[in-house]
């Protein structure tokens, strides 16, 4: 009998020969198993060679930046919606010239206070300034 | 990929840069309780610009408040006296003055009130100035947007402390 490297290693033609020779008996069922041993094998190759390939991560890594973008376009969108210019309070510019007058008074009525406060300070520091002037004079007589 | 992550973080990083000035603050403010708002945008500062006689009387002489008002682009004011707002809107003027170019031009502390004012500008020209006066009981935001000239402002604003 011939082992499976002998075989492996014939031709087509010898195996031809063999196939003819009606004296080799095949076992009952051989035929059927042999197809669905074929089968199996073509079945395993098929998925072995899916596994073996490269997983497609483009498209999870593009559809990742696409929600990305997307968030942040919608956030600034919604900030820039959010933060758009307000509405003119007055529609008469006489009435609008008249608030900004106000507010530079309010603005000039804590400078004056800050300036009023300021002038204290200074009377005091005069006062200060004038008695050390005359401790001078004291300390230079005395010499 | 973390690449792309660093470049999302540092876009949500520039939206939050983008928060504050006296705009958001008004905006965020406006609508609330207790706040009296008021806004003027640059259309209607030309409108102003406009009128015959805005001149101001002092003591060197009529000054035209004309060329001014023509420089602003924006008239933020809000005046709160809601309680639980106060100190909120006091902090965002806070952050808003620190985060910015602000130059403090002027604080008075007197009697429980914080009177403070602020400008964003150079030598020559003024591009935001800010004022915040700050009690128990009300806070007042003035925001004044524009390229106004400092000399401009500086004599407006001494004309009306001699007044």
């Amino acid at each position: 009998m011939k082992t499976i490297k002998e075989i492996e290693n014939m031709t087509i033609t010898e195996l031809e020969k063999l196939s003819q020779d009606e004296g080799i008996t095949v076992p009952e069922g051989f035929g059927r198993s042999l197809e669905e041993t074929v089968n199996l094998q073509c079945r395993v190759e098929a998925l072995t060679s899916e596994e073996s390939q490269p997983k497609r991560r483009m498209p999870l890594v593009w559809m990742s930046v696409a929600a990305s973008v997307a968030v942040i376009a919608g956030v600034g969108f919604g900030i820039v919606r959010h933060e758009s210019a307000p509405k003119d309070t007055f529609s008469d510019p006489y009435l609008a010239y008249a608030e900004v007058e106000k507010a530079f008074t309010k603005m000039s009525d804590g400078m004056k206070k800050g300036m009023a406060m300021a002038e204290e300070s200074q009377a005091v520091v005069g006062k200060a300034s004038a008695v050390l002037e005359r401790q001078e004079i004291l300390r230079l007589r005395s010499e | 990929m973390k690449k792309l992550y660093f470049i999302a973080i540092l876009l949500l990083a520039a939206i939050g840069a983008y928060a504050q000035d006296g705009k958001n603050i008004y905006n965020r403010y406006s609508d609330s309780k207790g706040v009296s708002a008021v806004y003027i945008s640059p259309a209607m500062f030309r409108l102003i610009g406009k009128i015959p006689e805005l001149n101001v009387e002092s003591e060197g002489g009529n000054v035209d408040l004309a060329p001014l008002i023509r420089t602003l682009d924006g008239f933020y004011m809000l005046d709160i006296s809601e309680k639980a707002i106060i100190d909120e809107v006091a902090s965002q003027v806070d952050q808003m003055v620190k985060k910015g170019r602000y130059e403090i031009l002027m604080e008075v502390k007197d009697e429980g009130e914080n009177v403070r004012m602020y400008t964003v500008g150079n030598d020559k020209t003024i591009e935001s100035l800010v004022f915040i006066a700050k009690d128990d009981a009300s806070v007042q935001f003035i925001c004044i947007d524009g390229t106004m000239s400092r000399s401009d402002v500086e004599n407006l604003i001494a004309q009306y402390v001699a007044e």
